[in-house]
């Protein structure tokens, strides 16, 4: 047990060094290297990487006692990727009827603090 | 009935409302995600990234992490005394963690860039604040449950435990989304 939560820290610190790691070389080389693509890719598969660690080393996901675990969280992510994916298109369709460029997200001096 | 079923069986309910959480979260950061760019002249994304600070609050988060860990595995050995200590640990932690979080909003609310300021501070401050505010409820729960375990028979203790360990994982897991994609992505999404 404890082999396996030292195993999962391991892995997340290593993870969180990585993300850190590339935005700062990104940062040293004045916004240069890494391109802007691949810090956006690293960064994000850092972090999901992670949270599969955090799921597998700390939730216990995927021990055969605990189905239900996955099951439930994977119904979760499934609702919490509709309320997400679902507001993200939503708005940004929106912005094509819309009179104002507040809609589409593009900063501008008249914009409005609703 | 299967020895390891019958021991999840309490948590079984504070699972599920950790995954109602998660459901809340999701809209905190859909209303962020809309909202981001609306910064009506203000400081975006990119303007609130102190990395050294930012990497000291995320340490501080996954040892918390750790220590929370290895206080459940303290207790499953019957060690009253380490569990303790491991609560304590990680207690400290996530006051250094909230302890930055709160002087990062005083700066920025002292600076005249408070959640009035604008769309994106708004959902900002909405989003990290609501999960500081678990972090400072869930200390206040540690608390709680720390001093049952001093109190009471461990035994009684360890569903209670196990709860609180869980919910501190899931405090680390939201984390991980905000740091990465508000704060090191947040001038490049």
């Amino acid at each position: 047990m404890i082999t396996r939560y030292l195993t999962g820290f391991s892995l997340s610190f290593l993870l969180t060094l990585l993300s850190f790691g590339v935005v700062w070389f990104h940062q040293q080389t004045g916004h240069e290297l890494p391109v802007h693509a691949y810090v956006v890719v690293a960064v994000i598969a850092a972090a999901l990487a992670q949270l599969m660690v955090q799921f597998v080393y700390f939730l216990e996901i995927g021990k055969k006692s605990g189905a239900w675990r996955l099951v439930t969280l994977s119904l979760t992510l499934v609702v919490a990727a509709i309320v997400l994916g679902g507001s993200l298109w939503i708005m940004a369709t929106l912005g094509h009827a819309a009179p104002s460029e507040r809609f589409r997200g593009i900063p501008s001096p008249q914009t409005q603090v609703d | 009935m299967n020895t390891s079923l019958s021991h999840e069986r309490p948590v079984f309910g504070f699972w599920l409302y950790i995954l109602s959480d998660c459901v809340l979260f999701a809209a905190l950061f859909a209303t962020y995600a809309v909202l981001r760019h609306s910064t009506v002249g203000g400081p975006g994304p990119g303007a609130l990234l102190d990395l050294p600070i930012l990497f000291i609050q995320t340490i501080a988060l996954l040892v918390s992490n750790l220590a929370m860990a290895l206080a459940l595995v303290s207790g499953h050995g019957g060690s009253k005394k380490a569990a303790l200590w491991w609560l304590f640990a990680a207690l400290l932690l996530g006051f250094v963690f909230l302890g930055l979080e709160i002087r990062e909003f005083s700066v920025l609310i002292a600076e005249g860039h408070g959640p009035a300021r604008s769309a994106f501070l708004s959902g900002f401050f909405a989003l990290v604040g609501t999960h500081g505010l678990h972090v400072a409820l869930g200390s206040v729960w540690l608390l709680v449950v720390c001093a049952h375990l001093y109190l009471r028979p461990l035994q009684e203790t360890m569903p209670k435990l196990r709860s609180l360990a869980l919910f501190w994982h899931f405090l680390d897991i939201i984390w991980i989304i905000i740091f990465s994609l508000v704060y090191l992505l947040g001038s490049h999404l």
